[in-house]
């Protein structure tokens, strides 16, 4: 929807305003040349910025009020197509009209085939011609930004299919559970032993559980998206925070042997506590779903420069080199899920990268295929005052 | 109990609770169960122990729950052996693509005890 009020108001500003041209030209004659051009025109208004120098002119772009850019490839602080490529560089969705001299035609036509909207030979441009060049470079590059922006809904789009796709399954696994263990309960409670029931009603209070912690998850993600997210970052004392999790996350996988390691200083940092453990929790929870029950999952924190940084290491089956980079990506995640054992809903990565950023922080993996996975996250450690962390998280 | 309730049925599901909660209904109906947590496994549990049907997940880890169904459709040993798809996937097109390639029945997760019971007599009568 914002891409759809975005376009609008750009519409808005757009017929109501002079046409705001940067010219980036080192010549005198023909910045008074073109300036006199502009005058001229009968047409809407132009209004001309001047810039003798790329610097200037990448200065003036970064202010974002330019509709186009007249430009000289050859100036003084950079020359041929990389100056076209800076430009861009600075203001991707700004329009640039290249201005050139009659023996440099093949390289404007270049600057065409990078992305320039169109090419003007000095000496022999006249008022119509320049304003009709100009306002068709800024047609021309508004309906590239709209078809970018169409792909982009259009990806957007997809990945709520998928997402949605993928949570129905989700949810659907525990309903499972709960709607035949309950039945079986009903149709045949006096041919089931006391244990076995027990098992049952066991059984679906897990499956609530994990019905909980997927709307959950897609609040979350919901929440990130709309950037109300919000972090409570107080003085925690991660040192025990990691011993918590790892207390809890050993009741619940006990096939695997859970290992910390943890440097004998206390270890604290200002964060959302309830937000760091999730993350951990994630990571701890992949690397047990993706390793053989009674391999050894590794948690290890340590101080490194301004860092905090946690990493979680497992024996399990390793990630290809050519997906470690994408297995973050939420695309990515959700497309994979379907053809991926074991469930899961393909957010939890993608949400744990989103809430070490929301700290400041980083996340990435190392990987090796049939031998395992590291995953670390870092976290900066702003100053805070001895004594005042809190012993639980938040 | 029924007579022909013997048949011995064969579940291929991956999820332990679900696989568990069919077994356990349909043992509890008289039937005799196999259960396999993958598409090879199934396969090769289908072979040899006069298997008169079989419940099959689509979404499998390997041998996925269609790859197993053509497999059994197109091998003269198994072809006669009744397939009931357990799915979660309640999409009408899948739905018809699975009994166009043979599936007995398409029984949509989450599922009651006596809705699976119901199908598995009606196609075992």
């Amino acid at each position: 929807m914002a891409y759809y009020r975005h376009l609008a108001t750009e519409w808005e500003e757009m017929s109501n305003k002079a046409v705001r041209v940067l010219l980036i030209e080192d010549n005198p004659a023909d910045t008074r040349l073109i300036r006199e051009i502009l005058a001229e025109d009968k047409g809407s208004p132009f209004k001309l910025e001047c810039a003798d120098r790329l610097a200037t002119g990448l200065a003036c772009l970064a202010q974002g009020k330019i509709d186009v850019v007249l430009l000289d490839l050859g100036l003084p602080d950079s020359q041929g197509i990389s100056t076209l490529v800076k430009v861009q560089a600075e203001a991707l969705t700004v329009p640039v009209v290249v201005l050139t001299c009659l023996d440099d035609e093949a390289l404007a036509v270049e600057a065409v085939q990078e992305g320039a909207q169109d090419y003007m030979v000095k000496g022999h441009v006249d008022s119509n011609l320049l304003a009709r060049s100009i306002r068709y470079a800024i047609e021309r590059k508004r309906a590239e930004e709209k078809a970018r922006q169409l792909e982009t809904l259009k990806e957007l789009d997809q990945v709520r299919s998928q997402l949605l796709a993928n949570v129905s399954h989700e949810l659907r696994t525990p309903l499972t559970t709960i709607k035949g263990y309950s039945t079986m309960l009903l149709d045949y409670d006096r041919r089931l032993g006391h244990d076995e029931k027990q098992e049952y009603l066991s059984a679906i209070d897990k499956a609530t559980d994990r019905m909980a912690e997927l709307v959950d998850h897609l609040l979350d993600m919901s929440r990130l998206e709309a950037g109300l997210l919000k972090l409570d970052k107080v003085p925690t004392n991660i040192t025990a925070l990691l011993q918590t999790t790892i207390a809890e996350a050993r009741l619940r996988t006990p096939g695997h042997k859970i290992v910390l390691n943890l440097p004998k200083a206390v270890l604290k940092l200002n964060g959302d506590g309830r937000r760091i453990r999730q993350v951990v929790d994630n990571l701890i929870e992949n690397a047990t779903k993706y390793s053989k029950p009674a391999s050894t999952v590794t948690i290890e924190a340590r101080s490194q420069d301004s860092e905090l940084v946690i990493s979680v290491a497992d024996r399990g089956m390793g990630i290809p080199r050519e997906n470690s980079g994408k297995v973050f990506d939420r695309m990515f995640n959700l497309e994979h899920r379907l053809t991926q054992e074991p469930g899961g809903l393909g957010l939890g990565l993608a949400l744990c990268k989103a809430l070490v950023e929301a700290h400041g922080g980083r996340i990435w993996v190392n990987s090796e295929l049939g031998k395992g996975s590291v995953f670390n996250f870092a976290l900066p450690r702003e100053a805070i005052a001895e004594g005042e962390a809190n012993s639980e998280e938040g | 109990m029924k007579k022909g309730s013997r048949a011995t049925i064969l579940i291929i599901e991956d999820e332990d609770d679900i696989r568990t909660f069919a077994s356990r209904v349909l043992e509890l109906e008289g039937y005799r169960v196999l259960q396999a947590s993958d598409g090879d496994e199934g396969l090769r549990l289908a072979r040899g122990n006069q298997v008169a049907l079989v419940l099959l997940d689509l979404r499998l880890p390997g041998r996925d729950g269609w790859a197993v169904l053509s497999q059994m459709k197109s091998d003269p040993e198994l072809s006669s052996i009744s397939v009931v798809v357990f799915t979660a996937s309640a999409a009408t097109q899948q739905r018809s693509q699975a009994l166009d390639r043979g599936a007995a029945d398409y029984l949509v997760k989450p599922l009651s005890a006596n809705s699976l019971r119901e199908s598995i007599a009606r196609i075992l009568r």
